[in-house]
C-alpha cells in the first residue's frame, strides 16, 4: 500500500485522483489526521522494527507500506491550540521528532526529511544558491544586510531587484518597485520566461511557461546532469527546480522545492510524472531511479 | 584566530573562552544578541557594524548559536540576523564545529541512533506510544524509562511499577519515547575530530545530570573497538565535535544520543585536567 502524508495542496489532490483512476490502494493522512486520530505503537530494538498505526479502525502496518509520499514540511504551532501555552512548543517538537523518525525509517520515503530541511537551510536562498553554484548552475546575484540604509543604497543605485524581508525561498520573482523598512535581501531580477523542471529519481520533465500556455521544455544533457546532481546533493529524490530562461538562452536557477507543484508542468508531461511517481511509490523496479 | 559564536550566557563558551585566553590564543566572540541591524555578507567577508571579518582569517569556529523562538518584530529581526550568521558559519567559513546543517541530527533522537551503522554498540529497546495506554509495557518484565524524542531536554524518569494502577491507564496525546531501563555505568564520550575523551559518571539516580549528591566523574578508558566506533559515529553524522551518551550494562555498550553541541565543561570541570579543551583548541587551530 502507498501511504501519503497529504498537505491538501491541489497538486497532491490531483495525484490522488490519478491513483484513484488506476484503482491503486493508498491511504492519505493529513497532519490533522495524524495528530488527532492516529493511535501509535512503534517498537525498535536490535533486530526489531515494528510499527502499527490505527487510524479510525484502519490498521496501518508500516512493513506493508511500499512507499511514502510525504508532503509535510513542518507542523504549525496552531495544531496544538488545545494544549496549555507553555506545553505547545514541547508537544510540537515531540511530534516533529517522531515524524522525522517515522518518515525516514519507512520503506521508500519521497522525500526523506533531511538535515537541510530540519535546519531550515533548504528553504533559504543563500544556501541553495551556494550549493547550486558549486554544481555549476548560474544563480542570481544577491545582497544581504540587516542594515536598512545599506540595502536601500544598493536598491537606489541599481534598481532591478526582488526585495525580500527574510532569507526564505519564494516563487514570487516580480521586480520590486520599492522597499519596505524590513527589507533585508535583494535578489537580482533577471528578465526571462519561467522554466519548471520536475524530477523524480533520475527522470526529469521540463516545462516552459509562455503566458496562458505551457509547453514542454527540452533542456540539454548538462542541465539534466546538473539538476540530478543538485537534488542528490540535497538528499532529495523528488524536486521542482525553477529557472528563468533569458533571451540569450541562459538558464538562471531561482528556486528548488522538495515539495513540487506538479501542476506547473505541461499537460503532456503530467501523466508521465504521475505514472513515474506512482511506480516509485509502489517500489516497482521498472522505475528509473 | 578562533571564532566563538553564540549567547553570552552560554557556559561552554565562557569556559572555553577563558581557557583560550589563558593559553594566549587570539579569540573573537560574537554575541548573537548583539546582531540587530548590523550584519552584512560580502564575497569574502561579513561585517558587523564597522568591523569586517574575512572568512579565511578564522582557523576555526565553535558554533553554539541558539535559535530564538519568539514572534515579536524585534526578535524576528534578530532571528533573520542569526539565520545570516548560521549561513555564514555553515557555508562560507571552513572548520566550523559544528555547522548548522549537521547540528540538527538530535532533533529526532530515535532517527539519529537508529540510522547509525553500528557493529559493537547496541541500541536500547525502545517503544513510542501516542494515544494508547501504556498497559502493554507492564506486560513484560522489562522496566522502562521515558523521555523526550526531540532535542528538548527532559528529565529521564522511570515508569514506576509501584504506581502501576495510576500509570497503566495513562496515555499521552503526543508521542512519548519509552526505553528499556538499563542498570549500568553512564559514560559520556567526547569526540573532537579523531580524538576521544570518555568520562564515566557513577550515580544512584536514573538521570545523573540531576544528581546533586554523590555522583562521581572519572576519566574512562574505552575498549579500542568501542572508541573506534564512537569516532565512526561522529563521522557518520559529520560532527567534528560531539558528546555521545552511552551506558555500559553487562558488558554491552548502549547508545542513547549524540549531542552535536555538547556541554563538555560540565564534565571537564569534574576532571583533574583539560583534555577536552586542549583537543578542542587543537581542532580549531588546525
Amino acid at each position: 500500500m502507498i501511504l501519503i502524508f497529504n498537505d491538501n495542496h491541489q497538486s497532491t489532490l490531483s495525484f490522488l485522483s490519478y491513483l484513484d483512476k488506476l484503482n491503486l490502494k493508498y491511504l492519505s493522512l493529513t497532519i490533522d489526521n495524524i495528530i488527532d486520530d492516529v493511535i501509535i505503537k512503534d517498537e525498535i530494538g536490535n533486530n526489531l522494527k515494528k510499527c502499527i498505526w490505527l487510524f479510525k479502525k484502519q490498521k496501518v502496518d508500516f512493513s506493508t507500506i511500499t512507499g511514502l509520499y510525504n508532503r509535510i514540511a513542518f507542523i504549525g504551532m496552531d495544531k496544538f491550540n488545545d494544549f496549555i501555552e507553555e506545553d505547545r512548543s514541547y508537544v510540537q517538537s515531540e511530534w516533529w521528532a517522531y515524524l522525522i523518525f517515522r518518515i525516514n525509517d519507512s520503506n521508500n520515503p519521497c522525500n526523506k526529511i533531511t538535515n537541510e530541511m530540519i535546519s531550515g537551510l533548504l528553504y533559504q536562498f543563500p544556501f541553495l544558491y551556494k550549493e547550486a553554484q558549486n554544481i555549476g548552475f548560474t544563480v542570481p546575484k544577491y545582497h544581504i544586510s540587516t542594515c536598512y540604509s545599506s540595502i536601500s543604497q544598493i536598491f537606489e543605485n541599481n534598481g532591478r531587484f526582488i526585495a525580500r524581508n527574510n532569507l526564505y525561498n519564494s516563487n514570487d520573482f516580480r521586480l520590486s518597485q520599492s522597499l519596505d523598512k524590513d527589507s533585508m535581501a535583494l535578489i537580482e531580477h533577471v528578465e526571462g520566461r519561467p522554466i519548471f523542471i520536475h524530477i523524480i529519481g533520475e527522470q526529469l520533465w521540463g516545462t516552459v511557461d509562455i503566458g496562458i500556455n505551457k509547453k514542454i521544455f527540452q533542456g540539454g544533457d548538462t542541465i539534466k546532469y546538473q539538476s540530478i546532481a543538485l537534488i542528490k546533493k540535497l538528499g532529495l529524490s523528488i524536486a521542482e527546480l525553477i529557472f528563468k530562461l533569458t533571451d540569450e538562452g541562459n538558464l538562471v536557477l531561482y528556486n528548488v522545492s522538495a515539495f513540487p507543484n506538479w501542476l506547473r508542468s505541461a499537460q503532456d508531461n503530467l501523466d508521465q510524472i504521475y505514472n513515474a511517481l506512482a511506480l516509485r511509490l509502489l517500489n516497482d523496479n521498472n522505475t528509473c531511479r | 584566530m578562533i571564532l566563538l559564536v553564540g549567547s553570552s550566557s552560554d557556559r561552554v563558551l565562557k569556559y572555553f573562552g577563558h581557557f583560550l585566553i589563558k593559553k594566549n590564543k587570539e579569540v573573537v566572540f560574537l554575541n548573537q544578541a548583539n546582531l540587530l541591524n548590523k550584519i552584512q555578507i560580502y564575497d569574502n567577508h561579513f561585517s558587523i557594524g564597522s568591523q569586517k571579518y574575512f572568512f579565511n582569517e578564522f582557523t576555526g569556529v565553535l558554533n553554539r548559536i541558539v535559535a530564538l523562538n519568539s514572534q515579536n518584530q524585534y526578535s524576528q529581526r534578530i532571528h533573520n540576523a542569526l539565520k545570516i550568521l548560521s549561513y555564514v558559519t555553515s557555508m562560507e567559513i571552513a572548520n566550523v564545529l559544528n555547522p548548522l546543517r549537521y547540528s540538527v541530527t538530535n532533533d529526532s533522537k530515535l532517527y539519529q541512533i537508529t540510522n547509525l551503522k553500528l557493529e559493537h554498540i547496541a541500541i536500547p529497546t525502545s517503544t513510542v506510544l501516542a494515544k494508547t495506554n501504556i498497559f502493554s509495557l507492564f506486560q513484560t518484565k522489562v522496566r522502562y524509562i521515558f523521555k523526550s524524542l526531540s532535542s528538548i531536554r527532559s528529565i529521564v524518569k522511570e515508569l514506576d511499577p509501584c504506581n502501576y494502577n495510576q500509570q497503566a491507564n495513562h496515555s499521552s496525546d503526543e508521542p512519548v519515547l519509552f526505553q528499556e531501563l538499563l542498570h549500568g555505568l553512564n559514560i559520556r564520550v567526547h569526540i573532537i575530530k579523531n580524538e576521544c575523551v570518555a568520562v564515566s559518571i557513577q550515580s544512584s539516580k536514573i538521570d545523573y545530570r540531576y544528581d546533586y549528591g554523590d555522583r562521581k566523574f572519572q576519566e574512562y578508558k574505552l575498549p579500542l573497538v568501542i572508541k573506534a566506533e564512537c569516532i565512526s559515529i561522529a563521522k557518520q553524522l559529520k560532527l567534528n565535535f560531539c558528546g555521545i551518551d552511552l551506558i555500559k550494562a553487562q558488558d554491552t555498550y548502549y547508545i542513547f544520543e549524540v549531542n552535536p553541541s555538547p556541554g563538555y565543561s560540565f564534565y571537564e570541570q569534574n576532571l583533574p585536567d583539560n583534555k577536552i579543551s586542549y583537543a578542542l583548541m587543537k581542532a580549531l587551530i588546525r
